[in-house]
């Protein structure tokens, strides 16, 4: 798929370039080509099993973590292929930050939870104003400034996923992967999340996997539609602004699909 | 505060309603005074002006359509955009009326009409606009109380009109005024007077996007809740 | 099943379904099979709560129980003895059987004490002032309720034989009981309850075989009785005795009567050793070893009580600064010091004289044993050294002594210049350059070389508690010398000694250090190694032949006979690696330490080796349970592998971890067959110092005794048991302690 008009105007965060992920002899995802806008929000929605958390997982190599994953074809992020043998997935992943789909707070205190991950990438400023501004941006440092002491496990489901985002945040990536970030969550804090994530991208390119469309029709400003194939491999059918895709599907299986007539 | 972002779209909205209102509110007066005042230039601004305001409801749809399909409107959400989309397509038929008045204008061209009769027409107007000011400001405000009232000032309209198309069939008589010309000022007070039932209309959908209740307020409802302090 | 006692929700038949009586009919059936299964488990459960039970009961029941202990001293014995003879020795005392002499001696001289029945106080209360010990002057009340500290009962003991045989002293035991009260307290003793006296007749009733109600006394008259009788015994009880021969006599007895005193102690001898003495009266019970010489000679004692006496601590009238003592100051005033001063620095400062009675009397018995301390542990350890010095001989002194001195500035069996000599020679002493002994060494030496108990019979803790009666009446009848005791085999004497060819002296404590090294060195090698192998296998290791190859031979090592293990461990570690093992190699062969490999750290490497495929099955077993989102949360935040497992991975398993290699040095500890192998020490008496010092372990120690021959070897056994189930459940209980602060602190 071409650059469209929309995305013209704005810069590439990311760019997915014919790639392909096997799982040993299986091939999940086909030749996807997307191209990720900075600092806006794109949703990856589809059926179950159509390769959109493939696709998000390789945009920071967390694929490399299943020991028969392997990519074809390449990621273009400022320029290098990050597929390219000389690139650390370490690196990556601090630039491509990942929030996954139930809240996984480390076992440590609040404040260790946003420390750690600092602190392990050699963050030389002041720690506190660190864990203070990313608990902020979090939204989440009115409810835990008094408790930081506590285990992040004392917290609510959503407060926790609040947290996980906070210690994202405080390594600076400049992309956030969410994946499925709310599927865990009651509506309430489903809806906290989501304004948190409209926030957040005045400074951060988010890529969300949603399994809930109207999740990716409310929060998200780009839409992209993947199926599955007859071989059950997934590929990517559709990418346009979400409004459009809502109101105005240009592919037969996006509309069936955003009516609930799919499949 | 959740969901923020459909809270700035819906205030969008609002805003564009405002906008829309406001212009065709100054639309009737313009057009009503140019009738009188026989300035062809501004009668014809007005005619020139549907175009922009059709755009405006087509603008004000697309964007409940949008909101509709993206946001999973519930409650008071899904009645503000019903009344947003139903009070555009009102205000958009309201500004139909006013570019027929600008074409009757046209029509009329240089003839010189009584006195007595012709400035009526721009009271009745002031009636008319001082109502659609006062629904798209209850609109706005939600005040269900503010519209319910708005209708009661429909009798005045009504009276006015029925006392022009009197004086009208008297001229006719007098030879005063061609049977033509007459008919055409006929034809632009009626307008008037369906603007004003179009009001009452846009007053519907307010109280609905109020309170959640459509409630019809033709010349009966009037007649009973006329006590409404 | 009716349909009056059953509701059907839904009453049709509907869809193919059972509905009315035959759904009820189903549903039971279900719930039958449920509750099948239920009580199957439930049974289960009960086998294996009894099984457990059955195991505690036998270790218990071995582990305490009554022992029949004969000693070569009694321990009671040499205490007393050893006190009489410190008060004897000093040259300012008095010492006479005959109390009447004390009682003179002591009204003359303002600056003398001295102690006898309360009887002789009376006849020359004038000229003496009775003292109040601990604040209590003795009084009626508070010598028959046991609060006077010096308060003692009175006895006459005779035989159902004798009694049977001479009516003479029938009769007068009789009478005796009928008008003791009526004298005693003229004689100058407190008489007995009405209760205690019903029961001396209750006594005499049963030895005459009448068959009277409680309470109902059958008097006889003396008049015109005759026979032989002849009494012997307590100094104290004379008197009393005396009185009641005058009086019975004047009741019309006409028998030849003997009545001797010659202390309790010779009273009882001449009862139940020669015979001579038809009843023998005393001022103590009769102690068990004497019961059993009577029972030696045909007689069973009958005991008789017949008065409560207070021992006197009277000093003159003279006196002017003493009218109440304390125990403590009785104890100076009658051992070490010399003048009064020396006890109180307000009383005067004048030599202490002394009058005691003599060492035949009961009365100075039953003051020693009241007054001081009366067992051996008790004695402050220059008492014990002087008790073992009079007990032992000179040869066997000097060795104890060359062994290791009593006292830093003094030597008891050597002189100074046999020391001086021996200790600069060419072979000095080991008790040249070590410390004096302690209290506890010498009390070894005391129990080896003097009281020597011998256990001759054991019994195991239920017919303890339950048979006592019959258990020594048992006792007496076989054993007469010995004493029977309740014994708990685990003691700390028995955590405190090395192993011993003595059932008596054999204690755990070689064993238990042994265990405790080896577990210890086991623990240090086998968990880095079992939890670096589960990290790899489980977080690092590629999912590749090789390593699926090892995954399931650590399965199956972790099911292969420990005594394999144990074969292995004397290949490699004992022989092949010798010269590592056996410290050669390190220069580090100490003392305690042997040359070849059958060491601790042999030991400890076999059982590592042993309990590593557990540590590393369970390591893995944690690690897996730890939620793959916690490694994908610290990835991706730019962490590396390690940075994840080190930070967030291990302590969430730790707790996990931990139980595992907690329970499996559990099981090291409970390991006999490879330390066997591996060859542990049969017999060994010196403590480990090191790993590699020869050793034996808790399980081995017990897996030896029970192979012993000898009763008590098993009773040691149970005790031991006893002593690795504590071990093992403060084992694990440090792992559940461990792991509730870990789950804790990641929760």
């Amino acid at each position: 798929m071409t650059l469209n008009s929309y995305a013209q105007n704005k810069h590439l965060a990311v760019e997915a370039d014919k790639m392909s992920v096997y799982y040993g002899g299986f091939r999940a995802v086909k030749e996807v080509s997307l191209q990720i806008p900075q600092k806006a929000i794109t949703a990856l929605i589809g059926p179950s099993g159509c390769g959109k958390s493939t696709v998000l997982r390789s945009f920071n190599r967390m694929n490399d973590l299943v020991p028969t994953a392997r990519v074809e074809g390449a990621i273009h992020y400022h320029g290098n292929n990050i597929y390219a043998p000389n690139v650390d997935p370490v690196e990556i992943r601090r630039r491509i930050g990942m929030v996954f789909q139930k809240p996984n707070p480390f076992s440590k205190s609040i404040y260790e939870n946003v420390a750690w991950g600092a602190r392990i990438n050699g963050y030389k400023g002041n720690m506190d104003e660190l864990v203070e501004a990313s608990l902020r941006q979090a939204a989440l440092w009115d409810e835990v400034k008094d408790k930081l002491a506590e285990s992040g496990f004392s917290l609510s489901g959503g407060q926790q996923q609040r947290l996980c985002i906070a210690r994202t945040i405080a390594v600076k990536p400049e992309i956030i992967l969410m994946d499925e970030p709310t599927s865990a969550l009651d509506p309430v804090a489903t809806l906290k999340i989501e304004d948190l994530i409209q926030e957040l991208k005045e400074n951060y390119t988010i890529i969300i996997v949603t399994h809930n469309m109207q999740q990716a029709a409310r929060a998200s400003d780009f839409t992209a539609f993947f199926n599955m194939d007859a071989d059950r491999a997934g590929y990517l059918v559709e990418f346009n602004e979400t409004n459009e895709i809502f109101t105005n599907p240009k592919h037969e299986l996006t509309e069936q699909y955003i009516t609930g007539r799919f499949g | 505060m959740t969901r923020e972002s459909f809270a700035r779209e819906l205030k969008i909205l609002d805003t564009k309603i405002l906008r829309l209102g406001s212009a065709v509110e100054e639309g009737i007066m313009k057009s009503a005074v140019a009738l009188k005042t026989r300035d062809l230039r501004t009668s014809r601004e007005m005619i020139d002006l549907d175009e922009w305001v059709n755009q405006q409801r087509i603008e004000i749809m697309m964007g409940c359509f949008t909101l509709i399909a993206t946001q999973q409107p519930t409650g008071p959400d899904m009645r503000s955009l019903a009344a947003t989309l139903e009070i555009a397509g009102e205000l958009e038929r309201i500004h139909d009326y006013v570019k027929g008045i600008g074409k009757i204008s046209l029509q009329l061209d240089t003839a010189v009409l009584p006195t007595a009769i012709v400035s009526l027409i721009p009271d009745m107007a002031g009636i008319a606009a001082d109502m659609l000011r006062q629904a798209v400001e209850a609109f706005t405000a939600n005040d269900a109380t503010a519209a319910r009232r708005i209708p009661l000032q429909d009798d005045a309209v009504d009276r006015l009109y029925s006392q022009i198309s009197y004086d009208l069939a008297l001229i006719v008589t007098a030879g005063q005024a061609t049977y033509e010309q007459a008919n055409l000022m006929q034809w632009a007070v009626h307008n008037l007077e369906r603007a004003a039932d179009r009001v009452i209309n846009i007053c519907e959908w307010v109280v609905y996007k109020a309170v959640g209740k459509y409630v019809e307020m033709d010349s009966g409802y009037v007649a009973e809740t006329a006590v409404i302090p | 099943m009716s349909d009056e006692s059953t509701t059907y929700i839904a009453p049709e038949p509907k869809f193919g379904y059972p509905a009315g009586p035959k759904l009820d009919q189903q549903i039971k059936a279900r719930h039958r099979r449920g509750q099948f299964w239920y009580v199957l488990l439930g049974a289960s459960l009960i086998v294996s709560i009894l099984a457990l039970i059955a195991l505690l009961y036998t270790i218990v029941n071995d582990a305490f129980g009554l022992a029949a202990v004969e000693y070569k001293n009694d321990p009671t014995r040499l205490v007393v003895e050893q006190q009489e003879k410190v008060m004897l020795a000093d040259r300012d005392t008095v010492s006479s059987e005959d109390d009447r002499e004390l009682a003179a001696g002591i009204m003359n001289d303002p600056y003398a004490i001295g102690f006898f029945g309360y009887a002789y106080y009376q006849q020359s209360s004038d000229n003496l002032t009775l003292l109040a010990v601990d604040g209590i002057t003795p009084d009626a009340g508070n010598v028959e309720d046991g609060t006077y500290p010096l308060a003692r009962p009175l006895f006459l003991y005779s035989d159902a034989r004798v009694l049977e045989n001479n009516q003479a002293a029938n009769v007068f035991i009789n009478y005796y009981l009928t008008h003791v009260n009526e004298e005693i307290s003229d004689v100058g003793y407190f008489p007995l309850s009405a209760g205690r006296i019903s029961q001396a007749q209750q006594t005499w009733k049963q030895a005459n075989a009448l068959d009277l109600p409680a309470g109902q006394w059958a008097a006889i008259n003396p008049d015109g009785v005759g026979g032989s009788l002849s009494i012997a015994g307590s100094s104290t009880v004379y008197p009393l005795t005396q009185r009641m021969l005058e009086r019975i006599k004047a009741d019309g007895f006409v028998g030849d009567t003997s009545d001797e005193s010659v202390g309790s102690t010779a009273g009882y001898r001449a009862f139940c050793v020669d015979g001579a003495a038809d009843i023998a009266a005393g001022s103590r019970p009769m102690n068990q070893n004497e019961f059993a010489s009577c029972r030696k000679i045909g007689r069973l004692p009958l005991e008789f009580a017949v008065g409560t006496d207070a021992l006197a601590i009277v000093v003159s009238a003279q006196n002017d600064f003493l009218t109440a003592v304390t125990a403590d100051e009785l104890r100076l005033i009658f051992t070490t010091a010399q003048k009064w001063s020396d006890v109180n620095p307000n009383w005067p400062d004048q030599p202490i004289k002394r009058f005691i009675p003599g060492t035949d009397s009961g009365t100075l018995d039953f003051f020693v044993e009241t007054v001081f301390p009366i067992a051996l542990d008790e004695l402050p350890q220059p008492t014990l050294v002087s008790i073992l010095a009079d007990n032992v001989s000179p040869g066997l002194g000097r060795r104890m002594e060359s062994e290791q001195r009593f006292f830093a500035d003094q030597l008891v069996f050597f002189s100074q210049e046999q020391w001086a000599e021996a200790c600069d020679g060419a072979t000095p002493y080991a008790g040249c350059t070590l410390p004096p002994r302690a209290k506890d060494s010498v009390l070894q030496l005391l129990n080896e070389n003097v009281t020597e108990p011998n256990i001759v019979a054991v019994w195991k803790l239920v017919p303890s508690l339950l048979n006592r009666a019959a258990i020594e009446q048992e006792a007496l009848e076989k054993y007469p010398a010995a004493s029977l005791q309740f014994t708990s085999w685990v003691s700390t004497a028995f955590l405190r000694s090395p192993q011993s060819s003595t059932p008596e002296l054999a204690g755990v404590r070689t064993a238990v250090l042994g265990s405790l090294w080896v577990v210890a060195f086991t623990a240090l090698v086998s968990f880095p190694l079992g939890v670096g192998a589960a990290i790899y296998l489980e977080e690092y290791a590629t999912d590749n032949r090789l390593n699926r190859l090892i995954q399931t031979n650590i399965s199956n090592l972790a099911g292969v006979p420990s005594i394999i293990y144990g074969m292995l461990g004397l290949a490699v570690f004992v022989r092949a690696l010798e010269v590592i093992t056996s410290g050669t190699a390190f220069g580090a062969v100490a003392a305690g330490a042997t040359a070849n490999g059958r060491t601790i750290l042999s030991a400890s490497l076999t059982l590592a080796l042993l309990i590593l495929p557990i540590i590393i099955i369970s390591g893995q077993e944690a690690l897996r349970s730890v939620p793959n989102s916690l490694r994908q949360g610290g990835m991706a935040l730019g962490a590396t592998q390690w940075q994840t497992i080190w930070s967030h991975v291990l302590p969430s398993a730790l707790p996990g971890i931990l139980t595992g290699t907690i329970l499996s040095i559990s099981r090291a500890l409970g390991e006999t067959a490879p330390l066997v192998v591996v060859g542990a020490s049969t017999f060994i008496t010196t403590d480990p110092t090191g790993p590699f010092a020869k050793f034996t372990t808790l399980p081995v120690q017990i897996y030896q005794w029970t192979s012993r021959p000898q009763p008590e070897f098993q009773n040691l056994a149970a005790a031991a048991i006893v002593v690795l189930l504590i071990l093992l459940l403060s084992l694990n209980a440090t792992a559940v302690l461990l792991r509730n602060r870990y789950a804790r602190r990641a929760a």
